[in-house]
């Protein structure tokens, strides 16, 4: 029996980690990459998906001593997940040409497009997703990593109130207040954005 | 005011709806790749002794601070307070030695 075949549970994988067995460790990252790396590529830029996802696994493993057999792993390898896309925010925060950049022609027009129901069945093409990303990106460049992850968990990814207050740490009374305030900001930017067209 | 209130709810749905998730492969390598990548920062983190190692390096690290300031106060308590405390014995001594000369005027020298 493979520490990689399904008879050896992540815990007995664990165990031997946290004896010694570094190659232990290897089987549950095959396990549990797509998950991590799901996590992951919703939350930051294509460029960063892969050190980010790597720096998830490294900090698992070097906090595996913390880890309770009670939970599942999985679910507390995705708050590590959702913790360390929290602070890759943080830390791009502090630079500011970011949130400086203006939405440029194409993404105005995607905008304007998006007023017009008629229109609504072109988002499915590849090229409108790209700009609706965009315009995404760009929208959320303006929110703090704070509102940032809070208002993506919610509205794109479909996790409850109770999910993210798990995942983050914190109460649901902090989560609802939070994606209120970020979702108030967003349609402000729209707003804005949609006047400066007309 | 009504249409344009509309027009931001259209908006913010088709960035949603825009923005699901893509099915393909987030990473620009093969995953084989990149999961070699991760066990070789693991294992460069185990041989490192990871955090452990890190917490008792940092442990050192005070303890080496605390020992430095510790020499430091105690160079401080020789440079200054040891020569006070010399000349107070020695005025000590003094008076002892009046004293005692005293003592011997007053025995009838």
């Amino acid at each position: 029996m493979t520490p990689g075949s399904p008879e050896i549970t992540d815990a007995e994988l664990i165990g031997r980690v946290r004896t010694g067995d570094v190659n232990a460790f290897e089987p549950l990252i095959t396990r549990h990459r797509n998950q991590v790396l799901g996590i992951v590529a919703r939350h930051v830029p294509p460029a960063e998906v892969a050190a980010t996802a790597e720096d998830v696994f490294v900090r698992a493993f070097l906090s595996l001593k913390s880890y309770r057999a009670e939970r599942p792993f999985n679910h507390w390898l995705a708050r590590i997940a959702v913790r360390a896309c929290f602070d890759f925010w943080r830390q791009r925060k502090r630079v500011p040409e970011l949130a400086a950049a203006a939405l440029n022609g194409d993404q105005q027009e995607w905008l304007e497009q998006a007023t017009q129901a008629a229109a609504q069945e072109v988002f499915a093409r590849d090229g409108e997703r790209r700009r609706a990303a965009e315009v995404l990106d760009w929208a959320l460049a303006r929110l703090s990593a704070t509102e940032r992850t809070t208002v993506t968990m919610l509205h794109r990814d479909g996790y409850s109130v109770r999910d993210i207050a798990q995942l983050l740490g914190w109460t649901t009374a902090r989560v609802k207040v939070t994606a209120f305030r970020a979702r108030h900001k967003l349609r402000g930017l729209l707003g804005a954005e949609l006047r400066k067209e007309r | 005011m009504q249409r344009h209130a509309t027009d931001v709810d259209r908006v913010e749905e088709a960035l949603w709806r825009g923005n699901a998730r893509s099915p393909e492969s987030p990473l620009a390598v093969p995953i084989e790749v990149w999961q070699t990548n991760v066990m070789r920062a693991i294992r460069l983190a185990a041989a490192h002794g990871g955090h452990e190692l890190d917490l008792s390096w940092l442990a050192l690290q005070r303890t080496a601070a605390l020992l430095v300031l510790t020499a430091a106060m105690s160079w401080m308590l020789v440079s200054y307070i040891t020569p006070a405390t010399e000349t107070l014995l020695a005025q000590e001594a003094w008076l002892s030695h009046s004293e005692v000369v005293n003592l011997d005027s007053w025995n009838g020298e």
